[in-house]
C-alpha cells in the first residue's frame, strides 16, 4: 500500500535552494516540487495539493508576499513558510502578521525548518 | 401582323409600346428603350420600375381604367430618364380591334411634356405676380384675352361695378357702359384690338348703386417678347368730376349765347384782344352775311366809308385802354342799304378785374336820326330870321343840344354860317371857365327856367372876352320845352374891372407866399380860409382844393385825434395852437409839421381869424426817431451779442441789464434792477465785489472785478466785471457802462492749479497718503458742482479695497468699505479696478446692474445716485486704486467730469505710486543696511577726478574705520596688506584707466595682525560731465574663506560618510549574496547528515549534498573575492576597462536591490566598445551610486513602469560613455547643476553626498557627469570618459576620499 506523503511546494529563483532543499524535505518525509517562480507555481497542478508552501520573499516578478496574497485571494489557504536572504529582522512579525507559519531568515537550520513545517502539520 | 409591328414602331421617332389587351406591355420601341435605359426590362409590369413611386398607383388605375373603357385616352406619369430624372410623360393609349372590333392590342405613344409643364408652371408663378401687379395698380383694371374674353379684374375694379369676379367674366359692354358712349366705346375698342394700338375713349360706367361715372378708359396691349398681344389692359380713370365741370361750363357758356341770341338788338362779342368771338342771331340777319366775313368787319364795307375809320380808331383805341366806347355809325344792311347805328363796346370783367370779352352793341337808330334830320329843315327859316339879331344869339333842343347860331355869334367865333352845324355851345369857352359854364348851363336846364352864365368866348381873332350867356326856354301849348333861345351879351369891360380888383387881392396872397413857411388862414371856427403857396405847393392842391377839404384828412391818422383836440380846444379858448402832427404831401408821403395857430383878433378882442403857421420839423423829427432807433439797436446789440452787458447808475445801483444777462442769471429785469442782482453774487464775494465797484467808482476809472455769478441752473461760475465809466462832453460821468466775461474756465484752471501745486507739494513733502488724497477729493469737489469724490486704494494681495478717502461721505458710507474684496457684491469700483474700466451707474436706483445688490441699498441708503468708477492706473498700467465720483441726483458724466476725473485719477495715480514706492524705498533701505550688515558688505564711492571717498556704515565697520572719520585713500591704503599693495595699486589704475569692471579679492591687515579677505566687485561710471566715479561693494568674506577651508578639510571626511551610506546599503546586499550561497551549504550540508544517519547511510544522496555544499561554499568564496575587490584598500590604477563587464558586474551586485524596488532594467550595451582607461572600482563605484539614484528616484512611481536603461556608447573626443535613463520624478532645470553639490539632496532620507563624490571621481579621470531631463518622464545621468590608449599617466591619488571613505568606515566599523 501506498502512504501518501504530503506534499510540500519550494519555490524560489535560487537554484542552490531548489537543489537543496527537495532531499532534506525528503527526508523529513514529504513529498516536494520545486517552482522557479510564483507564477510557476500558479500555473501548476500542485496549488490544490500543496499542504504546504516554502517561499522566498524576493524574487523577481511576483514576490513570495505577492503571491500569498494572491493565493488568499482564490480563498486557497495553504500555510506558507517563508524563506529569505535578506538580513532585515523587521520582515518577519510583518509576514506572520499577514498569516505566515514561519519566516526563516537564510542560512536557516533543518531543525529550524523540521520545527516550522511540523508546527503546519500539527495544525492539520 | 405582330412580326411587322415591332420593326415599324422602331422606326417611329417617338416613344412607342403595345400591350396586351389585359394591360401587359408585350412590346417598347427603341426610343422608350434608350429613352428610360431599361431594355429588356420593359415588357409585362416591369416597367413600373421607371414611373416615379409616387404617381405608380395613380397610373396602374388610370390604365385599368381605360383598358375597361376600351376608348383611346391618355394619362400622364413621371418616368425615369436614362440619367435618374423623372420627367412628366404623356402617354397616349389607342386600342388597335380586329374586324370583329374586339382590342386585339393597345398600342401606345409617349411625349416627354416636362419641359411643357414646367413652362406652364413658370407661366402660372408669372400670372400669380401679374395677378398681384394688377391688383396692387390703384385704379379699376380689367385684363382681357386678345380675343376680348374677360381675364382679370383687380378689386377695385369688382369693388366699382359692385360684381363678383364670376358675374363680371360674362360682361357684355352694354351691362356697363352707358348706352349714349356705347357705340362709340365699343367702335374705339374694336379698332384699337384690329390695329394692335392703345386706344383712350371717354365713357361712363354705371357704379354699383347704380349711378353712372365718367371714365377715361386707357387701353394697352401687353405684348410677349416677339410682339404678339398676350393680352388687353383696360385702365378705367375717373373723370366724372372733370366731366361734369366742363359740362357746366358748356351749358353755362349755351346760357349766355341764349340770353345774348334773345336781346332784341344786335350784339357781337369779342376777344380781350378784338378779335371777334360770335356774334347773335340778329347780326347775322341784318349783315346777312357769315361769320367769318363778319369777323373781317373793320376791313369791309359793312361799315360806312365816312364811318369806319372812326369806328375802327374808337374800337382800337378802347381795347387798348380798357374803355368803354360809344359811336354811331352807318352800318351795311343785307340789302345794301346803310342804316344809322348806335354802336356801344363794353368790356366784360372777371371778379379779377381782368377783362374776358367785349360786349358790342349795335342798336338801331336810323329812324331817329332821320326824323331830326328833317326837323333840321324845317327850322332853317327861323334861324335866318334870328341871324338879322345884333347880338350873339343861338337855340338850342331841349336837352341843350345846340341848334342853331345867328350870324353874330359865327361872325364872333369866327365861323362861316354853314360850318356851325357841329358847333357847340361849349366851343371857344375859355376852358378854366368851361366847367363851371357848363355846370351852370346843366343846371338851367335841368330847371327848365332861364337863367345865365359867365364865361369867356373865344373871339375869331383868338381874343376871351367875357360874356353872360342868358337862356329862355320856349315852351309849347303844353308847357313842355321845345327849344332854348339864349343871348350871349360881352361883358368884358365889367369882368376887367373885378379882375383888377382881384389882381390886388393876389398881392397880398404872394406876400403870404413869400414867407418861407407854410401859412394857413382859418375861420375863427377853423375852416380854413387861405392857404399860402408853400401849402399848396406841399399838399399838391390848389388853395381853392384846401378851402373846399380842409386839412384833416391830410393829417396822419395817428395824429389826427390830437390835432382835433388841440384845435377844439384853441378854437374854444382863443389859446395859442401848437401842435406836431404828420402830413401827407403831395408826394404821398408824410412829414412833421410843427404846427402853431395864433389869432388875430379885432379891435373888440373878437377872433377875426387864425393864422396857422406850418414848420417843416421833419428832419428833425427823422433825427429824433434815428436816435431812438439807434437806441432800439444799441438795446438789441446788447441783448444779440453773447456778453453779459448793463449800465449803472452814478450811485452804482443798476438801470440796464443784457438779455443776455438777464437770461444767465435767470432773474427778470425788474429783479435785477437796483441792487437786485446782488443775490446772484455768490455770498463770499459779495462784499469784496460792493467795494471794489466803490472804489471804481470813486475813482471814475475804468475797473474790474472778479467775483462768483449764480448761473440761472444754480451753478456759480466765475465773471470778470468791467466797468466803465461815460463821460460827457465837459467831461462829467453820465452812467456806467459795464461788461461780464465769463471765466470761469480761466478761473477753475487757476485754482486746478493752485490745488494741484498744493497737491503736488504735499506728495513732494511726503504728506500721509491719506491726507493728500482727501485734498484731492477736496480738489474735485470744488470743481465739479454737487459731486461727492471718493478714492479707494486697492491692495491687490487680497484683492481688497485698503482703505476709503471721502472727505464730504459719512463713515457710514465709507467705513464698511474698507476691506471690502473686489470678488465679493460687485462695487462699481470693484468692477473698475478688476476690468480695468470706467464704470457709470448713473441711477443707482434704476440701474439693473445692482438691481438685487446691497451696494444699491447702501448707495441710496446715504442719499446719493449716481456712481462713476474710475480706475486709477499706475504708469505699468497696474490699477492702485479707483476715483469715484456721486452725485445725489441721476447724472451722466460730462466731458468736463471726464476732464476732471482723468486729471484726477492721474493726480491720485502719482500721490498712491508715490507713497508705495517711498514705502518700498524705505523698506529697501532698510534690507539695504540689514543685508548690508548681514552679508557682510559694505560699499564705497570713489571719485576719480578728487580722491573723495565715501564708506559705507558697514564698510568702516569691516575697515574697522570710526564712523565718524572722513575715510581717505591714504588710510584704505594702509590697512591693505602689504603683499596686495601692489594689487591695489593695479586695481586704482584700471579704474583711471577707465576699466568699466571692478572684481578683485584682497587681504587686510588690521592693527592687530588679524587678516581680512575681502571681494571687491565695483563698476566704474562716467557722469555726463565725464568724471569718473568707481562705485563698488566690499564683501568680507574672511569667514568663508576660513569656512572654505574648513570645508575642503571636511569635504574628504565627508566623502566618507557617502561611503557609509553606500556601505550600508551595500551590507544588505552582501548579506543577501553570501545568504544564498551560506543557505545551500546549511541544507546540504544538513541534508548530508541526515542521510548518513539514516539506516542504512544515503551514501550517494550524502555524497551528492556534500559535493553541493562544496559548490555553494565556492560561490560564497567567489562573493567574498569581489567585495573584497569593490572594497580592497588598494590604490586607484589607470587600467583599460570594460565598461560592458563593469556595468555587469554591478547589475549583478544590485540585482535583488532592483528586482525589490520593481525596477525594469534595461541594457543597452554597444558590441566592440573601446575600453576605457580608468580605475575600475572607482568606475563601478559611480555606476552603483547612479543605478541607486535612478531606483530611488522611480520609488514613488506607481502609475508606470519603473523603467531604468543603463546604455553604454563610444563618445566623440576618443570617449566612452555610460548614461543611465530612469523614468523617475525627473529633475528640475535648475536644480541640475546643483545636483553635484555636496549635501544637496532630493530625498528624504539621503545625504546628497553620492553625486558629489561621483563627479569627483570622474573628473578625476579627466571626464565629465552631467545629468538632463528627459523627453518624457525621469532623468538621465552621463558620465564620458577618455579610452584607453596605453600611455597613461601613472596612476594619480585620485582616491583620496574614496581611501578616507574606506578608512573611515573601517574605523565606524571597529566602533
Amino acid at each position: 500500500m501506498k502512504i501518501a506523503h504530503p506534499l510540500v511546494s519550494v519555490v524560489d529563483d535560487d537554484e542552490s535552494v531548489r537543489e537543496s532543499l527537495p532531499d532534506l524535505l525528503k527526508e523529513f518525509g514529504f513529498s516536494v516540487r520545486t517552482f522557479s517562480s510564483a507564477e510557476e507555481f500558479l500555473a501548476s497542478d500542485s496549488i490544490d495539493k500543496t499542504s504546504c508552501l516554502i517561499l522566498d520573499v524576493a524574487m523577481p516578478g511576483m514576490t513570495g508576499p505577492e503571491l500569498q496574497q494572491e493565493l488568499t485571494c482564490r480563498g486557497l489557504r495553504i500555510p506558507i513558510v517563508f524563506i529569505t536572504a535578506q538580513a532585515d529582522d523587521s520582515i518577519r512579525p510583518r509576514l506572520i502578521k499577514q498569516g505566515a507559519v514561519e519566516c526563516l531568515f537564510k542560512p536557516f537550520s533543518d531543525a529550524a525548518l523540521q520545527e516550522a513545517l511540523s508546527s503546519v502539520l500539527r495544525a492539520d | 401582323m405582330e412580326t411587322y409591328l415591332g420593326p415599324v414602331l422602331d422606326a417611329l421617332p417617338t416613344m412607342a409600346w403595345t400591350a396586351l389587351p389585359d394591360g401587359r406591355v408585350d412590346f417598347v420601341n427603341r426610343r422608350w428603350s434608350e429613352y428610360t435605359g431599361l431594355f429588356d426590362a420593359a415588357h409585362g409590369w416591369e416597367w413600373e420600375a421607371a414611373v416615379r413611386p409616387d404617381d405608380l398607383p395613380r397610373m396602374l388605375e388610370r390604365w385599368q381604367s381605360i383598358l375597361a373603357s376600351g376608348e383611346s385616352s391618355e394619362m400622364e406619369a413621371r418616368v425615369r430618364r436614362f440619367d435618374g430624372q423623372y420627367r412628366c410623360i404623356a402617354i397616349q393609349c389607342s386600342p388597335i380591334r380586329d374586324v370583329a372590333g374586339q382590342v386585339i392590342k393597345w398600342c401606345g405613344v409617349g411625349t416627354d411634356i416636362e419641359d411643357l409643364r414646367r413652362a406652364e408652371e413658370g407661366l402660372k408663378r408669372r400670372e400669380l405676380d401679374f395677378q398681384l401687379i394688377v391688383d396692387s395698380i390703384p385704379v379699376p383694371v380689367a385684363v382681357t384675352t386678345p380675343s376680348g374674353k374677360v381675364e382679370g379684374l383687380n378689386h377695385l375694379t369688382l369693388d366699382y361695378f359692385g360684381k363678383t369676379f364670376e358675374e363680371l367674366k360674362g360682361w357684355k359692354a352694354s351691362d356697363v357702359v352707358h348706352p349714349d358712349d356705347l357705340e362709340r366705346t365699343v367702335a374705339a375698342q374694336l379698332e384699337a384690338h384690329q390695329r394692335g394700338s392703345t386706344y383712350n375713349i371717354e365713357s361712363r360706367h354705371r357704379r354699383a348703386d347704380g349711378v353712372y361715372r365718367w371714365h377715361n378708359v386707357h387701353g394697352l396691349p401687353l405684348r410677349d417678347p416677339q410682339g404678339s398681344i398676350l393680352r388687353w389692359l383696360h385702365l378705367l380713370i375717373d373723370i366724372d368730376d372733370r366731366k361734369r365741370t366742363e359740362e357746366a361750363l358748356r351749358a353755362s357758356d349755351r346760357d349766355a349765347s341764349s340770353i345774348v341770341d334773345s336781346i332784341p338788338g344786335m350784339v357781337a362779342a369779342f376777344t380781350p384782344n378784338g378779335e371777334l368771338e360770335f356774334v347773335n342771331r340778329q347780326i347775322v340777319e341784318f349783315f346777312g352775311k357769315p361769320f367769318e366775313e363778319l369777323r373781317r368787319w373793320a376791313t369791309s364795307d359793312m361799315t360806312h366809308p365816312e364811318d369806319l375809320p372812326r369806328a375802327v380808331e374808337y374800337f382800337t383805341r378802347s381795347i387798348a385802354s380798357g374803355e368803354p366806347f360809344e359811336d354811331e355809325v352807318r352800318a351795311r344792311r343785307f340789302d345794301g342799304v346803310y342804316r344809322w347805328c348806335q354802336s356801344r363796346g363794353f368790356p366784360l370783367r372777371d371778379s379779377n378785374g381782368r377783362i374776358v370779352r367785349w360786349y358790342n352793341l349795335l342798336i338801331d337808330i336810323d329812324e331817329r336820326k332821320r326824323a331830326e334830320e328833317s326837323l333840321a329843315a324845317r327850322e332853317r327859316n327861323l334861324n335866318e330870321i334870328i341871324n338879322t339879331i345884333p347880338v350873339l344869339a343861338w337855340s338850342a333842343l331841349p336837352d341843350g343840344t345846340p341848334e342853331f347860331f345867328n350870324q353874330h355869334y359865327l361872325d364872333y367865333v369866327g365861323l362861316a354860317a354853314g360850318q356851325s352845324e357841329y358847333w357847340d355851345l361849349t366851343a371857344g369857352i375859355h376852358p378854366d371857365d368851361l366847367k363851371g359854364w357848363v355846370a351852370t348851363w346843366q343846371a338851367i336846364l335841368i330847371s327848365g327856367r332861364p337863367g345865365e352864365a359867365e364865361a369867356r368866348l373865344r373871339r375869331f381873332d383868338q381874343q376871351y372876352r367875357w360874356f353872360l350867356f342868358r337862356a329862355n326856354p320856349l315852351r309849347d301849348e303844353s308847357g313842355n320845352i321845345i327849344k332854348w333861345y339864349g343871348i350871349s351879351t360881352d361883358i368884358d369891360e365889367r369882368k376887367r374891372a373885378e379882375e383888377a380888383l382881384l389882381a390886388s387881392e393876389r398881392e397880398a396872397r404872394l406876400i403870404v407866399d413869400s414867407i418861407p413857411g407854410g401859412i394857413e388862414v382859418l375861420s375863427p371856427t377853423g375852416d380854413v380860409e387861405a392857404v399860402n403857396k408853400h401849402v399848396a405847393r406841399y399838399f399838391g392842391k390848389t388853395a381853392e382844393e384846401l378851402k373846399r377839404t380842409g386839412l384833416a384828412g391830410l393829417i396822419h391818422p395817428e395824429d389826427l385825434q390830437n390835432v382835433l383836440d388841440t384845435a377844439r380846444r384853441s378854437t374854444r379858448t382863443g389859446i395859442p395852437f401848437d401842435a406836431e402832427q404828420r402830413f401827407l404831401g403831395a408826394d404821398g408821403k408824410y412829414r412833421w409839421f410843427h404846427v402853431r395857430g395864433l389869432p388875430v383878433r379885432d379891435a373888440n378882442g373878437r377872433i377875426v381869424r387864425w393864422y396857422a403857421l406850418h414848420i417843416d420839423i421833419d428832419d428833425r423829427k427823422r433825427v429824433e426817431e434815428a436816435l431812438r432807433e439807434s437806441e432800439r439797436n444799441f438795446k438789441l446789440t446788447i441783448d444779440t451779442i453773447p456778453t453779459l452787458a448793463w449800465s449803472a447808475r452814478l450811485d452804482g445801483s443798476a438801470e440796464f441789464f443784457s438779455q443776455h444777462y438777464l437770461d444767465y442769471v435767470g432773474l427778470s429785469a425788474e429783479q435785477a434792477q437796483g441792487w437786485g442782482w446782488g443775490v446772484t453774487v455768490h455770498p463770499d464775494d459779495l462784499s469784496g465785489l460792493t467795494a471794489t465797484w466803490q472804489a471804481i467808482m470813486a475813482s471814475g476809472k475804468p475797473g474790474e472785478a472778479e467775483a462768483r455769478l449764480r448761473r440761472f441752473d444754480g451753478e456759480y461760475r466765475w465773471l470778470l466785471f468791467r466797468a466803465n465809466p461815460l463821460l460827457d462832453a465837459s467831461g462829467n460821468i453820465v452812467k456806467w457802462y459795464g461788461v461780464n466775461t465769463d471765466i470761469d474756465d480761466r478761473k477753475r484752471a487757476e485754482t486746478n492749479l493752485a490745488r494741484e501745486k498744493q497737491l503736488l507739494e504735499m506728495i513732494a513733502s511726503g504728506s500721509p497718503l491719506r491726507d493728500v488724497l482727501s485734498a484731492l477729493c477736496e480738489m474735485v469737489e470744488e470743481a465739479a458742482f454737487g459731486c461727492y469724490c471718493d478714492v479707494h486704494p486697492i491692495d491687490w494681495s487680497g484683492p481688497t479695497i485698503e482703505y476709503s478717502v471721502a472727505p464730504s461721505l459719512p463713515a457710514s458710507y465709507t467705513d464698511p468699505i474698507a476691506g471690502l474684496s473686489l470678488n465679493g457684491d460687485a462695487l462699481p469700483c470693484a468692477i473698475a479696478a478688476r476690468q480695468k474700466v470706467q464704470v457709470v451707474a448713473e441711477d443707482m436706483d434704476t440701474d439693473p446692474r445692482w438691481h438685487d445688490s446691497s451696494v444699491r441699498t447702501h448707495v441710496l441708503e446715504h442719499g446719493l445716485r449716481s456712481v462713476w468708477s474710475t480706475p486709477i492706473h499706475a504708469k505699468d498700467g497696474r490699477v492702485l486704486g479707483t476715483l469715484c465720483l456721486y452725485q445725489r441726483q441721476p447724472a451722466s458724466p460730462s466731458p468736463q467730469h471726464q476732464n476732471l476725473i482723468a486729471h484726477a485719477t492721474h493726480l491720485a495715480s502719482i500721490a498712491i505710486e508715490r507713497s508705495r514706492t517711498e514705502a518700498a524705498l524705505r523698506r529697501s533701505e532698510t534690507l539695504l543696511a540689514e543685508g548690508q550688515q548681514l552679508s557682510s558688505t559694505g560699499s564705497f564711492s570713489w571719485r576719480v577726478d578728487t580722491d573723495e571717498v565715501a564708506f559705507s556704515e558697514e564698510l568702516c565697520r569691516i575697515f574697522e574705520f570710526d564712523p565718524k572719520t572722513v575715510v581717505t585713500l591714504e588710510q584704505v591704503r594702509a590697512r591693505v596688506h602689504p603683499e596686495d599693495v601692489p594689487l591695489l595699486s593695479e586695481q586704482m589704475a584700471r579704474v583711471r584707466a577707465g576699466h568699466g569692471y571692478l572684481g578683485y579679492d584682497i587681504r587686510l591687515r588690521m592693527p592687530d595682525d588679524r587678516v581680512k579677505y575681502l571681494r571687491t566687485f565695483g563698476r566704474v561710471v562716467r557722469h555726463q560731465d565725464s568724471r569718473l566715479e568707481c562705485l563698488a561693494a566690499v564683501q568680507d568674506v574672511t569667514e568663508r574663506r576660513l569656512a572654505d577651508e574648513a570645508l575642503t578639510k571636511a569635504r574628504s571626511e565627508l566623502a566618507h560618510v557617502s561611503r557609509i551610506t553606500s556601505l550600508g546599503a551595500l551590507t544588505a546586499s552582501i548579506a543577501h549574496e553570501v545568504n544564498q550561497p551560506l543557505s545551500g551549504i546549511i541544507t546540504n550540508a544538513g541534508t548530508c547528515l541526515r542521510m548518513l544517519a539514516a539506516d542504512p547511510p544515503n551514501m550517494d544522496g550524502a555524497r551528492e549534498t556534500a559535493r553541493r555544499t562544496i559548490r555553494d561554499g565556492n560561490r560564497a568564496a567567489d562573493v567574498i573575492t569581489r567585495l573584497r575587490a569593490l572594497f580592497s584598500k588598494r590604490t586607484a590604477s589607470i587600467e583599460p576597462v570594460d565598461l560592458n563587464e563593469a556595468a555587469r558586474e554591478v547589475i549583478d551586485l544590485l540585482w535583488s536591490d532592483l528586482q525589490r524596488s520593481r525596477v525594469v532594467l534595461r541594457t543597452a550595451f554597444a558590441d566592440g566598445l573601446p575600453v576605457a582607461s580608468g580605475d575600475r572600482i572607482q568606475l563601478q563605484q559611480v555606476i552603483v551610486n547612479l543605478l541607486r539614484n535612478a531606483a530611488d528616484a522611480m520609488s514613488d512611481v506607481d502609475d508606470r513602469q519603473r523603467r531604468l536603461l543603463i546604455k553604454t556608447e563610444g563618445d566623440e573626443d576618443d570617449h566612452v560613455r555610460l548614461t543611465v535613463q530612469d523614468a523617475g520624478v525627473g529633475i528640475q532645470p535648475e536644480a541640475a547643476e546643483r545636483l553635484f553639490e555636496a549635501f544637496y539632496t532630493t530625498k528624504s532620507d539621503g545625504m546628497g553626498i553620492g553625486l558629489s563624490v561621483s563627479r569627483f571621481i570622474i573628473e578625476s579621470h579627466n571626464g565629465r557627469l552631467w545629468a538632463a531631463s528627459n523627453d518624457g518622464p525621469g532623468a538621465t545621468f552621463s558620465f564620458s570618459i577618455p579610452r584607453y590608449s596605453g600611455d597613461e599617466a601613472p596612476a594619480q591619488d585620485v582616491s583620496a576620499a574614496r581611501v578616507s571613505a574606506i578608512s573611515s568606515a573601517q574605523s565606524v566599523a571597529g566602533i
